[in-house]
Order: C-alpha cells, then sequence, then structure tokens
C-alpha cells in the first residue's frame, strides 16, 4: 500500500509586493508515483513547488513532505527531496559529469557511489558521450538534461521539476520522460510542472489542474477526462457553409471544433458538412482544461 | 557533513577553464609592485605589501566569494542547493574555500617578493589583519547580491564596490598622506578621520601601525572602526541571508 509523499493543505504564498501567487492550494501525491502539476504561466504551479520544496515559506496553509512539516521541519524536508528549479542555468564551466558528481558530493554521497550514479544517469539521459565537455560548449536542451540527471541521479526520495522539458525537442523531451518513469519504477516519487498537457497525458499518474492558484480538478487522466461529457471532436477546417450546431462548438478563426459525446454522433456529423478537411480526434486534455477554465468563469467550480 | 568539499569543487570549475584569470590577478599585482619600488623605493614596496594583502582580502570577499553566491543566487543554483541536505555553513565555506584560489595565489607572489625584501613582519600582519577584513567583506557583499534581480549582472555591481573600497581610498597609499582637515567656507571636515572610517582604511591603517610603517590616527580609533564594520556586516548579513523560506 502507498503511503503519502506530500500533502498539500489549503497553501498559500502572497509576495512581498502584495501579489498572491498560490491563494488554496490542496492535493496529495502518493509515493513512487509522478504527479503533474498542470496549468497555463502564472498559475501558481512554482510557486507551489517552490513552497514544498521549503524556497518559499507559505503565508496560509500546511505542507507536508515525506511526513515533515515544511515550515517547521524544513532541515528534515530538504535531506529527502531534490529540486530542479524552472530556468536553471547550469554553470558554463561545468560538464555534464562535474556537475552530476558535484551534486551528489554536495548531497553527502561518496565519490564512488557519485561516480556510479553519475554514470548511470548521464547515460540514461545520453549525456555520457558529452560527459567532459564544458556546458558552454552544449545546446540548450543538453544543458537542461544535466539539471535533470543531477536530481534523478541523488538519493533523494522525493524529486521536484518544475517545467524540465520546456524548450526540449520532442526527442529530448522522451528522454527525459522515459528517465523519469525510470526513477519512479525505482521507487522515487515525482512532483512536475507542465504547461504542456501532452506531457502531462503521457507522463503522468495523477494529475492536478491549476488556475490562478487553485487547484480546480485532480485525478488521474481518465478522471479528469470524465469531468466534461464530450469524448470525441470533430475539427472542421474551411467549412463550405456556416453550419449550425446542436453540439458544443468551439471556433477558431475559419475552423470550428464540435464537441460529441460519442463517436456515432461524431461520424454522423462528419456524413453531413462539406469543408475542405474534416477529422474525427478524441478529446485531449487541452479540451478538458479549456472547458474547466470556462467552468470557473461561469462560477460552476 | 563533508558537503563543503562538493561546493568548493563545481564553484572552482572555472580554473580548469579559465586560468587566465589568476594570471591576469597576479601581473595586476606585479605591475603595482613595480610602480611603488621604482616611485617609493623599498619603503614603497614595504606599504605595498600591507596595501595589496588588504586590498586582496576585500576582493576576495566580496568580488570573488559574493560573486559566486550572486551566481549561484540568479542561476537559480542556490534552489537546487537549498533544497538539499547542505547547510548554509557547509555552503558558505565551500564558496569561500574556492575564492581561496585567488587570494593564495596573490598571497604566494606577495608572500615572495616580500621574503625577498625581508618584509616577513609586514606579510604575517597584514595576513592576519586581511583575515577578518575578508570576513566583513564576504557579509557586506552577501548583503548585496541577496538583494539583486534577476537578470542583474552581479560583476557589474561588485566590481565597482570592490574598486571604490581598495583603489580610491588610503589603502595603496598611507593615510597620512592626506591632509588631516580640509575647510569648506567655515566648516572644518576632518578628512582623514572620515577617510578611516571605510573599512579597507582602517584595516590598512591596523596593519601599517602594527608593522611600523606610520601612524596617521590613534590606534583605538581604527580599531573601533573595525569592530564596528565586524558588527555592522554581521547585523546586515542575518537580516538579508535566508536559507530559503523566502
Amino acid at each position: 500500500m502507498r503511503g503519502e509523499a506530500v500533502v498539500a493543505e489549503h497553501l498559500a504564498k502572497r509576495y512581498g509586493n502584495g501579489v498572491w501567487g498560490a491563494t488554496d492550494i490542496t492535493f496529495t501525491v502518493m509515493e513512487g508515483t509522478i504527479t503533474v502539476l498542470m496549468g497555463p504561466n502564472g498559475a501558481g504551479k512554482t510557486t507551489t513547488v517552490g513552497m514544498l520544496s521549503t524556497i518559499l515559506k507559505p503565508t496560509m496553509g500546511i505542507g507536508i513532505v515525506g511526513g515533515y512539516d515544511i515550515v517547521k521541519q524544513p532541515r528534515e524536508v530538504r535531506r529527502i527531496i531534490a529540486l530542479c528549479p524552472q530556468d536553471i542555468r547550469i554553470d558554463p564551466n561545468w560538464t555534464p559529469l562535474e556537475a552530476v558528481i558535484g551534486y551528489l558530493w554536495i548531497r553527502g554521497q561518496s565519490i564512488s557511489d557519485a561516480r556510479i550514479n553519475a554514470k548511470k544517469w548521464l547515460e540514461d539521459l545520453e549525456l555520457w558521450d558529452i560527459r567532459n565537455r564544458p556546458a558552454y560548449s552544449l545546446s540548450g536542451g543538453q544543458r537542461k538534461r544535466i539539471a535533470v540527471a543531477m536530481v534523478l541521479a541523488s538519493d533523494a526520495q522525493i524529486i521536484f521539476l518544475d517545467e524540465p522539458t520546456s524548450g526540449l525537442d520532442v526527442e529530448a523531451k522522451q528522454r527525459v520522460w522515459r528517465s523519469l518513469r525510470e526513477a519512479v519504477k525505482n521507487g522515487k516519487t515525482i512532483l512536475l510542472t507542465t504547461h504542456d498537457m501532452s506531457e502531462a497525458e503521457t507522463v503522468s499518474d495523477k494529475l492536478i489542474f491549476i488556475h490562478r492558484g487553485k487547484v480546480v480538478a485532480e485525478g488521474t487522466v481518465a478522471d479528469i477526462r470524465a469531468k466534461i461529457p464530450y469524448h470525441y471532436k470533430v475539427v472542421i477546417k474551411k467549412p463550405h457553409t456556416n453550419y449550425s450546431f446542436n453540439y458544443r462548438v468551439r471556433t477558431l478563426g475559419d475552423t470550428v471544433i464540435v464537441y460529441t459525446q460519442s463517436y456515432r454522433e461524431a461520424l454522423d456529423l462528419v456524413s453531413r458538412i462539406h469543408a475542405e478537411s474534416i477529422s474525427i480526434q478524441s478529446v485531449t486534455l487541452e479540451d478538458v482544461y479549456l472547458f474547466l477554465v470556462e467552468k470557473i468563469r461561469g462560477g460552476e467550480i | 557533513m563533508m558537503s563543503f568539499k562538493g561546493v568548493a569543487y563545481l564553484t572552482s570549475r572555472w580554473i580548469r577553464r579559465q586560468p587566465i584569470w589568476i594570471i591576469q590577478s597576479i601581473l595586476y599585482m606585479l605591475g603595482f609592485t613595480v610602480i611603488m619600488y621604482f616611485w617609493g623605493g623599498a619603503e614603497g614596496l614595504r606599504n605595498m605589501v600591507v596595501a595589496w594583502l588588504i586590498m586582496s582580502g576585500w576582493n576576495t570577499g566580496i568580488n570573488v566569494i559574493s560573486q559566486d553566491i550572486g551566481w549561484n543566487r540568479i542561476s537559480r543554483i542556490l534552489f537546487m542547493y537549498i533544497a538539499s541536505p547542505l547547510t548554509p555553513f557547509s555552503y558558505i565555506l565551500g564558496v569561500f574555500l574556492s575564492g581561496m584560489i585567488f587570494l593564495l595565489a596573490g598571497v604566494a607572489a606577495i608572500g615572495t617578493i616580500a621574503v625577498i625584501m625581508g618584509f616577513l613582519k609586514e606579510l604575517v600582519i597584514g595576513l592576519l589583519v586581511s583575515m577578518p577584513l575578508t570576513f566583513i567583506s564576504i557579509l557586506v557583499g552577501i548583503t548585496i547580491v541577496m538583494r539583486l534581480r534577476e537578470g542583474t549582472n552581479v560583476s557589474a555591481v561588485t566590481n565597482p564596490i570592490s574598486s571604490i573600497f581598495s583603489v580610491l581610498p588610503p589603502v595603496l597609499y598611507p593615510a597620512n598622506i592626506i591632509p588631516e582637515t580640509i575647510k569648506l567656507g567655515l566648516i572644518t571636515i576632518p578628512l582623514r578621520k572620515i577617510a578611516l572610517l571605510v573599512p579597507t582604511v582602517s584595516a590598512a591603517e591596523i596593519a601599517r601601525q602594527l608593522s611600523g610603517i606610520c601612524v596617521s590616527e590613534p590606534l583605538w580609533y581604527v580599531i573601533a572602526v573595525f569592530i564596528f564594520w565586524v558588527v555592522v556586516s554581521i547585523v546586515l548579513a542575518k537580516k538579508t541571508l535566508k536559507w530559503g523560506h523566502e
């Protein structure tokens, strides 16, 4: 039976300039899982990770990480966590090998253990062949992967990754996702933030939607999808005439997206429409998110 | 915890890739040595030994160590360190040890000159006084860099501060060559006493007095100024330095 690795109860953070970075964050993260905090820019993801990783002090609420209180027992929390901050800039003078070994040394690993772990994770993230090249000669994606390797190679039980794949190409993202799943298989717990819905869908065991500093939905991908009654969408590009639909519709310029509950309804719609192109697609998390935001604006959540 | 070794290791990586900084630092020192020797003879060089150690101590704290901390903060590496078992003491110790490379390179060079010229007393006293000055300068530097906002060029802030406190006031030259007072209309300004309020100047004056080079103001005055700076820098750094929980 899995225990709770992270518990956030009504966490809120007000910055010195009076701006609230988070207003009501409540969720749990189970041990040995990847939980993804999702939301648009400015939703409060980084603030939430900042509070849970003891970088920021919550203004209100309770945070428990690995059984320790983030405000009262920061030292204990720090012993069992690792953080890969958003937009981290690896020192241009470090090589991937030096960065990982140095970081593990800082965390108290012996040199020999640090070397073994560094090799494993640098290989896993496909950085081993460039292990002795200084970061200034590496691409942005490679530098970012160095930071990911540093935290994954650590002995931390709970790892916070703040947008670790933003700016990475598809292949590099896949490598990181594979490594994250590998880390979880080895017993680590990961809390990851992203605004990339496809990333959340691919890598997560649990999703938490944050909007304007509040958790608006949480659960598995299936749970989240079930928050709206639609399963399919018909994407109609440049329709030949102005159709009226008895379904939920979203218009993007010359493209109309019609949401249906069943595949049969979608097929039926396709047979009646004439347009430059028509396709039937499954509803994505992005669609769910847009519906949830509409519900929030309408006061339904 | 031996975590400070990891910090020192990572913070000192630049040496392998950019050793020219150390060479530049030594050349700078040798340049001043030549100027002082040919202009002021052995007495000029004696002054120079003390002054260089004081300047090096100050620059190491504010320009090397604080710059590293500022860079770690702006690059967010510091957040990785905070969210780890590393303690603030181990962190600062690690950064301090890596910064010592600069200081030791300078000390080795000036030490060789001091030994050749027979200025051992000046060398030892200069070193002893530069230690607490380095401490003050680290704390003052931390106070400054912890307030820097993202996107700030850390060295663009610390370099001028370092120079203003070491090149401009009487550090390379003794305070007794500046007028004791100056008159501005009806007001008499105690210029020398004011100059000695600068931490680098008071440190240089203490070292010069203890080495028997010269006396500008009573020793109690410069020691009091120095102690004042120790207290102020501790208070300032304590208020500014936060290890997480911002």
